[in-house]
């Protein structure tokens, strides 16, 4: 699936079981997803979904929400 | 069979077996549930069965013996997280699965062949380690097969960095829970772990 932001939002909302509205490019991940397990689960959904590969060493590149979206974007392309 | 005593180092350990079982159930049932690889799926759906198990098994040898599980706070899936991070990716997640499963049969392993071990333990580590090989082996294959995706060198220094963080997440262990492995370390059965 290409990867969209909106497509992005959807598929977090659907993960962690927010609301899409909650999901905000400013949040800090670590506040939006407190839990570790539950960033994994995320990240390796979001991996599936867009048919990329993200690594251990790209991840504290990711702040916030807007820095997973830009990423994700950049390598569906 | 006769319910021999065990120490109450012994039953920190077996506590400490049960809650590492918990949590690898807890991560397993996770990831398996969307999966998107059937075949990934299909395997790593048994491997969460597995555990909860295991930690089935452990509780029940603990009652077995006439003891409750002692609280352990901490699990060595929470040392691994500390020491490397948070895997980000199946073949990370796979890649470290397999270095702590080889780290838990040879801790098995080595507990098993305590001379005077309790029966029940026995009975319970053997159950066990008949499933941990066939972690191993599906894992093991898997990551064979994601050398298409993430190429064969990034699956070999993934393993590499996983086993040098387990070495340094083995001696940190030993040296905080040195208290309860002593009396294995003792009879001189912990030189192979």
């Amino acid at each position: 699936m290409k990867a969209t932001a909106e497509k992005i939002r959807q598929e977090m909302a659907k993960v962690l079981h927010l609301n899409i509205d909650a999901i905000k490019d400013e949040y800090p991940l670590k506040t939006l997803v407190a839990e570790s397990f539950l960033l994994i689960e995320l990240v390796i959904e979001l991996q599936d979904t867009f048919d990329i590969i993200i690594s251990q060493d790209e991840l504290p590149k990711i702040e916030t929400v807007a820095n997973l979206i830009e990423m994700i974007i950049s390598k569906s392309k | 069979m006769e319910a021999m005593k065990i120490t109450e180092s012994e039953r920190w350990l077996l506590s400490f077996y049960r809650v590492s079982e918990i949590n690898g159930a807890q991560f397993f049932g996770r990831l398996a549930k969307n999966m998107k690889d059937k075949k990934i799926q299909y395997d790593l759906t048994k491997h969460f069965a597995d555990e909860s198990q295991h930690a089935w098994l452990w509780t029940k040898c603990l009652g077995d013996l006439n003891m409750d599980p002692i609280n352990v706070m901490e699990s060595y899936q929470d040392q691994y997280v500390a020491a490397v991070g948070l895997p980000t990716n199946m073949m990370e997640v796979l890649a470290i699965t397999q270095v702590f499963e080889r780290r838990v049969i040879g801790q098995y392993g080595v507990h098993r062949g305590l001379k005077d071990i309790n029966p029940y333990v026995a009975a319970t580590l053997d159950l066990i380690m008949e499933d941990e090989k066939w972690h191993i082996e599906w894992i093991t294959q898997s990551l064979k097969e994601m050398e298409t995706k993430f190429t064969k060198e990034v699956v070999i220094s993934t393993l590499k960095k996983y086993h040098e963080a387990d070495q340094a997440v083995y001696e940190k262990t030993l040296k905080e829970h040195g208290e309860h492995l002593k009396e294995l370390m003792d009879k001189k059965a912990f030189k192979a772990w």
